[in-house]
């Protein structure tokens, strides 16, 4: 074994090149695999550690407290799907203001913070003992930012003229919370929500929380809130349950739309780092074919003369792989501080030792497996030939492509430089696979680019197709938000907004009603199919909701929006970010005005005339009623940045991909320009100039570039096409593809992929050109 | 007639700290026409004589001149020109490009020269058969005899009409009969004119084949003469010089 290690040693000190090659090749590797698994597992680490110690509700249900009764309740907690529940609680949603700050939040009558279910964690203050007490969430994402409340303050509930006052004794960390409609949950005793409410405008419900035999699979959780909602009286519950797996994406929604993506990227990378080590050590065994038969004859067994050939790469890889987890642990950091959605929850720790240690076993055994091939021929090569043929010649494959490209008349230097493209059959192969994997992430990231910033130039995407936005609260009326805002010189256009619920024929749940009043399409709003409503009884409709409700346009449907049946018909698809399941509909105030004529929009879009200034017109409006109003302008800045993560983690693996083929192809120049040595020599002893010699070594590279890109970008499109795809489904939305790929990002990659194969190909190149022809000569 | 290559103070040192002279103030000249062989022991510096003739290397101190060219001043693509317009080589193994067949490797000076492909081709095609393998031109280099490798690599050092033909032992790898055969065609060549400079450290083969031989010793010219028409006097004469250099 000493034989072996020394030998091993000594093939690394020697070939130096090959040794960085792989050490670099194998860091690459390893640090994108350690970044993607580390995001994947910490993410949602630290929410299910405080989900499983609370005893975080699997499921909460939100029955109507005018249809339901606690006993009733009660009595599900014994149903076969069920394992833990908690009792009912009373809940409503309100409208509070802390200081000057306005929200809405889920004020829950709990006089016990604990439980088989959802118990809450106080991490300030006491639980509510009275009345005029309130606990609330704790606000300290980054995002809360002026909602963040404290212990001590004071809360007043607008839903009431005389808005009562709460004292703030305590903050919890609430893992159960999650809505896109308030943001938060706040706690008081039992027995006064009642008094607190304007019945026209809030309705009271239940909150009851489940813990569920099959809770790991969506299909489990529907089938467990299904059997509940099965037990209760009929329409007593419309609205779909918060479901944890739901609360748990909600929080990570970035990771989860990259999920599918790195774990792609980290497949890619591992194949690519075993393309570049089989053929290194291919090369190895081809070059030292003579030193193989001397190995053999002074007494190496086959066994030994394998490890020495795996050993040499596998030493290579344990430098590089450690490196790189090491690199992948520090990239992690600062993409899980980013990723972290605070409320209560500490970012994930970039160290996660099975994902660093499995990444560093993985990228080994690839890179032995990699070499085992090419090393077990070194074991099987017969001494005596070795010893007599020396270096392995190449096989004849080139002869026939050789012969069809110089019937191309091109140049010289680069008709006889062309064919060794395939100089060896099976590395030509390899690069070009190694080409192939690199054009085609660089086509999915011009891709992503443009798609990215289609998606950022699209403003109803955006949030940006208005320039202010004014919550309205309490009993300030409607016409009094109006007067205030069309009285202002420097309004151009108000679309007053209502949220109200609808049940559809064939939808187990209730989905959402967004109620337009004014002139949409002045705000941009537009169908990405058919068109926007323009007439009472037309609805745009969600895609998640035109699917699961097999609708399509031209339909028309019946549905029941907030209890008035109301005949719809579907006149176009349309999405946004505004939320995050793909699902509501979207209509205008005629369409059922007349049906719910109390009904008042909660929220004002407003835009501006051209060069008004947002921030002072949302600072006038404010002032205008303090109480009753929160004017916000819109930062478009803001809304631009929550994409920068995205685009930012898609784009670093596609360039590591695109470096790897870089070095795949500079080994296999190398590798061919090394074995080509003398026959190169001989070109320049008759007259072939040094420009010439980088002609001919760079034309087989552009060759190999191009069939790279002949496969890789159709590869790439795809790629892009079904990733994309399905990140943009996960969260509701509609992917559409035609603008992904322009005739200008085409030709982009293309020039990519040529300008990849020449880079890697330039330094051999340069390299062979100033080779001493008298040194290459006498070599031999 | 006029020098065609004139070699002035020529010296050539290799290695770093353990310096070695290869060439040591060589001076010589070839004249138009001339054959001229270049003999000595191995280690001697005949072959670098050659590879500094043809451009391959420079020389540490002295000049070069080749046809009016000074190699010294010439850049490397300058060299390369001149390799490939002004000089042939033909090398002791041949040194054919193994994927390309007898016809192609004949062209390829004069591609890389940029003469226009047909009147290439009827040059190759004239060399061939001048050299009697144009029967050989669609075969690989592996699918050829040695004597035919050498009679391809002797057409392709003359597909430009060089200047000069510098053979470099362009016997030692063939067996005798082929080897015959291949000085006869250099002896043909030079009675048509081309001037060749032959290196080779068999007495026998000079004497046979030069009118004037070069003795190398020690990166020294230690013999400058020229020989007796007759063969065999020639060759004794050779070996005599050699021999009493050799016992001095």
């Amino acid at each position: 074994m000493r034989a072996v290690l020394a030998k091993v040693a000594a093939d690394v000190r020697r070939r130096r090149l090959q040794t960085v090659l792989v050490a670099l090749t194998t860091l690459v590797a390893s640090c994108t695999a350690t970044t993607s698994l580390t995001l994947l597992a910490r993410t949602s680490a630290p929410f299910e550690q405080v989900f499983e110690r609370v005893s975080g509700p699997h499921l909460i249900l939100h029955p109507d407290a005018a249809r339901v009764s606690t006993e009733q309740l009660r009595a599900t907690a014994s149903l076969p799907v069920v394992v833990a529940a908690g009792d009912p609680h009373r809940i409503a949603l309100v409208p509070i203001q802390v200081g000057e700050r306005k929200t809405r939040v889920e004020l829950v009558e709990r006089d016990d913070p604990g439980g088989r279910v959802d118990r809450l964690q106080l991490v300030a203050g006491r639980w509510v003992q009275g009345p005029g007490e309130i606990v609330v969430t704790r606000f300290d994402a980054p995002e809360a930012g002026e909602l963040k409340i404290v212990v001590g303050e004071t809360v007043r509930v607008l839903s009431r003229a005389d808005r009562p006052a709460f004292r703030v004794v305590g903050e919890v960390v609430d893992v159960g919370e999650y809505s896109g409609d308030f943001d938060g949950r706040a706690w008081i005793r039992s027995d006064q929500l009642t008094g607190l409410i304007d019945p026209a405008d809030d309705a009271l419900g239940y909150e009851m929380a489940y813990r569920v035999r099959d809770a790991r699979t969506q299909d489990g959780l529907d089938a467990a809130a299904a059997a509940i909602k099965a037990a209760l009286p009929p329409g007593a519950d419309p609205r779909p349950p918060t479901q944890w797996l739901l609360h748990m994406q909600g929080m990570n929604w970035v990771l989860t739309l990259l999920s599918s993506t790195l774990l792609a990227f980290t497949v890619f990378t591992l194949v690519a780092c075993a393309l570049i080590v089989a053929n290194t050590i291919a090369a190895a065994v081809i070059a030292s074919r003579r030193e193989i038969g001397v190995m053999k004859a002074v007494g190496y067994s086959p066994g030994e003369v394998l490890l020495v050939y795996v050993g040499q790469l596998v030493t290579a890889a344990l430098a590089g792989s450690a490196l790189g987890v090491l690199l992948g642990i520090a990239a992690s950091r600062p993409l899980l501080e980013q990723g972290a959605t605070a409320k209560g929850l500490p970012p994930g720790d970039p160290v996660y030792l099975p994902a660093d240690l499995g990444v560093f076993a993985a990228t080994l055994a690839v890179v032995g497996a990699a070499a085992l091939i090419p090393s077990l021929r070194a074991a099987s090569t017969n001494a005596v030939q070795a010893l007599a043929v020396g270096t392995a010649q190449p096989g004849g494959g080139r002869d026939l492509l050789g012969r069809s490209l110089r019937r191309l008349r091109l140049p010289s230097p680069v008709s006889l430089g062309v064919d060794d493209a395939f100089l060896r059959p099976m590395r030509g192969v390899l690069t070009i696979t190694s080409l192939l994997i690199g054009v085609a992430t660089l086509a999915f990231a011009v891709g992503i680019r443009s798609d990215a910033e289609g998606v950022l130039g699209d403003k109803v995407l955006m949030g940006t197709n208005y320039d202010l936005s004014v919550d309205r609260f309490g009993a300030y009326p409607d016409h009094m938000v109006m007067t205030t805002l069309s009285g202002r010189p420097e309004v151009s256009t108000v679309v007053a907004v209502r949220q109200a619920t609808a049940t559809i024929s064939g939808l187990k749940d209730s989905t959402s009603v967004t109620v337009m009043r004014g002139d949409a399409s002045r705000l941009s709003y537009s169908a990405y199919e058919g068109r926007w409503f323009d007439a009472p009884g037309e609805v745009v409709v969600r895609p998640v909701t035109m699917r699961e409700a097999h609708l399509k346009l031209g339909d028309t449907f019946q549905a029941s929006i907030d209890g008035h049946p109301v005949w719809l018909r579907v006149v176009g698809g349309f999405t946004d970010f505004a939320v995050y399941d793909g699902r509501g509909l979207v209509l205008g105030s005629q369409t059922i005005g007349a049906l719910v004529p109390d009904a008042q929009p909660e929220t004002y879009l407003v835009k501006l005339r051209s060069g008004a200034d947002a921030g002072s017109v949302a600072s006038a409006v404010q002032r205008s009623a303090p109480d009753f109003l929160k004017a916000t302008a819109v930062d478009a800045a803001a809304n631009r940045a929550a994409l920068t993560p995205i685009t930012a983690v898609l784009a670093v693996p596609p360039l590591l991909l695109v470096f790897l083929a870089v070095v795949s192809v500079f080994n296999t120049m190398l590798l061919n320009s090394r074995e080509r040595g003398f026959d190169i020599a001989v070109l320049k002893a008759v007259g072939m100039s040094g420009t010439q010699v980088m002609a001919m070594v760079l034309a087989p590279a552009v060759l190999l570039g191009l069939i790279g890109v002949v496969l890789g970008l159709p590869a790439g499109m795809r790629l892009h096409d079904v990733l994309v795809r399905s990140m943009i489904e996960t969260i509701g939305g509609v992917f559409d593809s035609s603008h992904s790929f322009g005739p200008v990002n085409l030709v982009l990659t293309t020039c990519g992929g040529a300008a990849t194969a020449l880079l890697g190909a330039l330094l051999p190149a340069w390299w062979a050109a100033r080779a001493s022809v008298v040194t290459v000569l006498h070599a031999e | 007639m006029g020098n065609v290559i004139e070699v002035r103070g020529v010296s050539k040192v290799y290695g770093g700290a353990a310096r070695q002279a290869a060439l040591d103030q060589v001076s010589a000249n070839v004249e138009e026409g001339e054959f001229v062989g270049v003999m000595g022991p191995s280690g001697s510096g005949k072959s670098t004589l050659l590879n500094l003739i043809a451009g391959l290397d420079r020389p540490t101190t002295g000049t070069i001149n080749v046809g009016g060219l000074e190699l010294a001043g010439l850049s490397e693509s300058r060299l390369a020109r001149y390799r490939r317009t002004q000089l042939g080589f033909v090398f002791q193994f041949f040194n054919l490009l193994s994927n390309l067949r007898a016809l192609e490797n004949v062209l390829v000076p004069a591609q890389l020269a940029g003469v226009p492909r047909r009147v290439a081709a009827r040059r190759a095609h004239h060399l061939l058969e001048q050299l009697g393998i144009a029967d050989r031109r669609a075969l690989y280099p592996a699918q050829l005899s040695g004597g035919e490798r050498q009679r391809v690599a002797i057409a392709r050092a003359l597909v430009n009409a060089p200047k000069v033909l510098l053979a470099d032992e362009p016997t030692g790898a063939l067996d005798s009969r082929s080897g015959d055969q291949v000085m006869e065609l250099l002896r043909g060549l030079n009675a048509d004119g081309q001037t060749i400079v032959l290196v080779t450290h068999d007495a026998k083969l000079a004497a046979r084949s030069a009118r004037r031989v070069l003795t190398l010793r020690d990166g020294r010219v230690v013999d400058d003469s020229r020989l007796d028409h007759r063969p065999w006097a020639a060759a004794t004469e050779l070996m005599t010089i050699a021999g009493g250099r050799r016992d001095r």
